[in-house]
């Protein structure tokens, strides 16, 4: 008889939580702490200027109206396009689940820069219908991902024993909470948002959110440890309390939605027929591709067309453009892709062992410290990454040039997306499988290579092509990281500005194309769009 | 475990990807452009140059910040601005050395720091973007900001928010030239008038010349020129030629105190404003108005020499900036 082993000290959990420690932890609270000594001694003074003016207390309430509002409409379209492509025989509805999904490949100011040349509508209900457009996928892939999950003999027998009605309602309330972490996702999104609002504020329709103000604030910033750097850290409390408070929510919604278990007798939900209803619906499932992918790839294709000049488009132009970005940026390109994707495995990598430890060592504060990256504006992020990577005795300081700054910056900033959907995973399989590995002997690194990584892998890709397309997207951080200076995003916002629309639309949809590879590729392979994104 | 293996060696061969450069400069203007000068700088000197860059759709905090933020290590030789006020801002944090710069003795006094620690170049005017087939009668177009607030033109121009960039600029130098009173009029006087607050000069640029929306606008000589060279029926009227005189924003370069490669920097800021350099820009597509008298440039860029230029002190202006914006916030900012 084999004896006891003795249990492996937890190596990867130590290693993950220390480089998380290193990467956002220290820097954060370092920054936050030196607010509290402006100009070398103990002042409350950049803290007592917290939403003193009314100004900032109208942008914190223009934030927090914009976040519900976009929220109710990503749920809307985002909730409702899954629940019709999953559970109704909607026509097309293998092609529209997809399509609603890659709505997260444009940046949203590129979606708001398309809905501006067709519209000349401005202010609260555009800004809220496009950002909500641009992070409906969270409450599609989350809808989806519920609706997955849910056993459908649970439904029949509700449906058998008391009615259409209360089955729905059943069913309803088992995906609630998938639901409500992909709203809550998308209002933490739209809250860290400052260009859409920005970008569709003119004269009296303006909407301008506290996101802005904090980053004006830093467009003057003051040397480190003066009043006005510490005024700039403090005014970021209100956006970071706010955040912290959602996601909080966000995470106990995805805690009460691990309701599925992976038994050899799961059987998916019946499909509803939709009847008269067939044609209005699939009206409404088009609205979000059409707003979010169709819009902007045409209108990205026009400017490099040449439609924002005066002579007329053309397609010997559109090759031009196409062209170029193709012969002067494809250096950028790749190393975007490069960056990105490496940023994607660092997000799997960290995630893992973190998510691994919050739910099956029991250490739920790890998931709950994991979300502080999400919770700080990317500006504030990235500022403390410079400090910490740059400090005269930093012992990072060789790597601050390199770019492994651009794949910490990035890994640490969707690190919370990795954990959260890891976390979930983990939650759905269970302790049987486990406990099943132990009786016949396999040692934890067996186990997990031969019984958990098999059932996680889904969801590791998933998570990889997630922090894969939001690295892709991400501006903030790109213009404060040095290495992430070559990053696309930024490049695509310095040629817009100054005019260069055709090689900018051109450089949009190529961005678009490599984003949505990896995610294109998990859907041919699995063939459903729910689970290329949850 | 694999995985953070793999990751791990993966980061440690990108840590070994960082190409060694004889030169890093940080530049905020136009990239396509300033990409040019850097390569022709590395043909004709041999230095390698690692450029970062910035965008003003985010603030233009990016190189500011970090050049603050690293101040007490710096990684910057070179900073290449767009403008003059924070450049202005910087030197007052003691972020740049000085410098004799010998290639900019002609280059006019004002736009140049006393104290050697920067050289304006190539600079950009603000001017007004007239559609004319909005506006088709010669003798009904605007001449001056005033006209902004003249009810003539009720409804019918246009301004970026004067938040960042250049209006920004405009606004607090206008604080500081006609004083806060008259300027506080100027203000009031738009929004009466209904003047559309765009969100930069590129969006009044198109506005103005698109078919719909304002006729004419407050922007930017490079951008004017965008809407030139795009074929819409614009023209720029260089304002106030018979009262204070066109506002003239310079390019700015500045050495980075105790940069990594000092003496590669001080070829590179020299080269930076040379009139070979300055007529580069001229003919590019942001047509910046070269300040060395002699520099040759194409037709659409108006000679500095041409135009009555407003008298504006930068210092003084960035000063006003800092005291004035809490203000302009409240007014724009919400």
């Amino acid at each position: 008889m084999r004896g006891r082993r003795k249990p492996l000290p937890p190596w990867g959990t130590i290693i993950s939580l220390a480089l998380f420690g290193l990467c956002a932890v220290l820097p954060l609270s370092w920054m936050f702490l030196e607010s509290f000594f402006p100009d070398g001694s103990f002042g409350l003074d950049a803290w007592r200027n917290i939403l003193a003016t009314e100004t900032e207390r109208l942008q914190l309430l223009h934030s927090l109206i914009l976040g519900l509002c976009a929220t109710l409409f990503a749920v809307l379209l985002g909730s409702g396009l899954a629940w019709a492509t999953f559970r109704t025989d909607l026509p097309g509805r293998r092609l529209l689940g997809p399509a609603g999904l890659l709505c997260l490949l444009y940046p949203p100011i590129v979606t708001a820069m398309a809905f501006a040349d067709l519209s000349s509508a401005k202010g609260l209900p555009v800004v809220a219908l496009l950002l909500a457009v641009s992070h409906a996928p969270f409450c599609i892939a989350l809808t989806a991902r519920g609706l997955r999950s849910v056993d459908g003999r649970y439904y029949e027998a509700a449906l058998l024993a008391r009615g259409r009605l209360r089955a729905e309602l059943l069913l309803l309330r088992a995906v609630l909470p998938d639901i409500l972490a992909g709203a809550l996702l998308v209002f933490v999104f739209v809250l860290s948002n400052h260009g859409v609002p920005e970008f569709f504020s003119v004269k009296q329709k303006t909407w301008f959110v506290y996101s802005e103000a904090i980053f004006l604030r830093w467009s003057a910033p003051g040397k480190p440890g003066s009043l006005r750097s510490a005024e700039a850290v403090a005014s970021s409390v209100p956006l970071l309390l706010l955040t912290g408070l959602v996601l909080y929510f966000c995470l106990k919604a995805r805690r009460r939605g691990a309701l599925v278990t992976v038994t050899s007798e799961f059987r998916p939900l019946p499909s509803r027929s939709l009847g008269i209803w067939k044609g209005p619906l699939f009206v409404f499932a088009l609205v979000l591709p059409a707003l979010g992918l169709a819009l902007p790839t045409l209108r990205m294709c026009l400017w490099a067309a040449g439609s924002t000049a005066n002579f007329g488009v053309s397609l010997e132009k559109a090759l031009d453009s196409f062209r170029r970005v193709l012969v002067e940026l494809s250096p950028d390109l790749g190393k975007t892709l490069g960056l990105a994707s490496l940023a994607g495995l660092l997000v799997c990598a960290l995630g893992l062992p973190l998510a691994w430890a919050s739910v099956r060592r029991k250490r739920p504060w790890i998931e709950a410290l994991g979300l502080l990256p999400m919770a700080v504006p990317g500006i504030l992020l990235g500022i403390a990454f410079v400090r910490a990577w740059n400090a005269p005795h930093s012992p990072l300081r060789a790597l601050y040039e390199t770019p492994v700054l651009c794949v910490a910056g990035y890994g640490t900033r969707f690190l919370p997306l990795g954990i959260l959907a890891l976390a979930n995973a983990l939650r759905r399989f269970p302790a049987s499988f486990d406990e099943a590995g132990v009786l016949a002997g396999a040692g934890f690194l067996r186990r997990f290579a031969r019984i958990h990584l098999p059932l996680l892998l889904p969801s590791l890709v998933s998570v990889w092509i997630l922090a894969y397309i939001l690295g892709l997207r991400e501006l903030d951080l790109a213009v404060i990281l040095p290495p992430a200076n070559d990053m696309v995003a930024r490049r695509l916002a310095n040629i817009v500005h100054f005019g260069n629309e055709d090689v900018g639309g051109a450089l949009a949809v190529l961005l678009c194309f490599g984003a949505g590879l990896p995610l294109l590729l998990r859907i041919l392979l699995t063939g459903r769009a729910g689970e290329a994104a949850s | 475990m694999r995985t953070i293996h793999a990751v791990l060696g993966a980061l440690l061969l990108l840590a070994s990807c960082g190409k060694e450069a004889g030169l890093v400069a940080y530049i905020a203007t136009d990239q396509h452009t300033s990409e040019r000068i850097v390569r022709l700088f590395e043909q004709r000197t041999g230095i390698k140059v690692r450029a970062r860059y910035d965008t003003e759709a985010n603030k233009t905090v990016g190189l500011v910040t970090a050049l603050v933020e690293e101040a007490d290590n710096p990684r910057a030789d070179v900073f290449w601005n767009n403008e003059i006020v924070h450049t202005i801002r910087l030197m007052g944090q003691h972020v740049f050395r000085v410098h004799d710069w010998p290639t900019a003795a002609d280059i006019p006094d004002r736009y140049k720091c006393p104290g050697g620690h920067y050289v304006g170049f190539a600079a950009r005017a603000r001017i007004l973007i007239v559609n004319t087939e909005k506006l088709k009668d010669p003798g009904e177009r605007p001449s001056s900001m005033w006209d902004l607030c003249d009810p003539r033109f009720k409804g019918k121009a246009a301004m970026a928010r004067p938040l960042t960039g250049t209006t920004l600029t405009h606004v607090a130098a206008l604080y500081a030239t006609l004083g806060e009173e008259k300027a506080r009029a100027f203000l009031d006087g738009m929004k009466k008038n209904e003047v559309y607050f765009a969100k930069s000069n590129g969006a009044v640029m198109r506005i103005v010349a698109g078919k719909d929306g304002p006729a004419f606008g407050f922007t930017d000589t490079d951008d004017f020129n965008v809407a030139r060279r795009k074929g819409f029926p614009v023209l720029a009227v260089y304002p106030d030629q018979d009262g204070i005189g066109t506002f003239v924003i310079p390019n700015t370069v500045a050495l980075v105190k105790g940069g990594p490669h000092p003496e590669n920097a001080r070829k590179f800021a020299d080269f930076l404003v040379s009139r070979e350099v300055e007529e580069i820009l001229a003919a590019s597509p942001s047509a910046q108005i070269p300040l060395h008298p002699d520099a040759k440039a194409p037709d659409q860029v108006r000679p500095f020499s041409s135009f009555k230029a407003a008298e504006w002190d930068p210092v003084k202006t960035a000063e006003t900036m800092d005291r004035i914006l809490p203000e302009l916030r409240k007014r724009f900012g919400r």
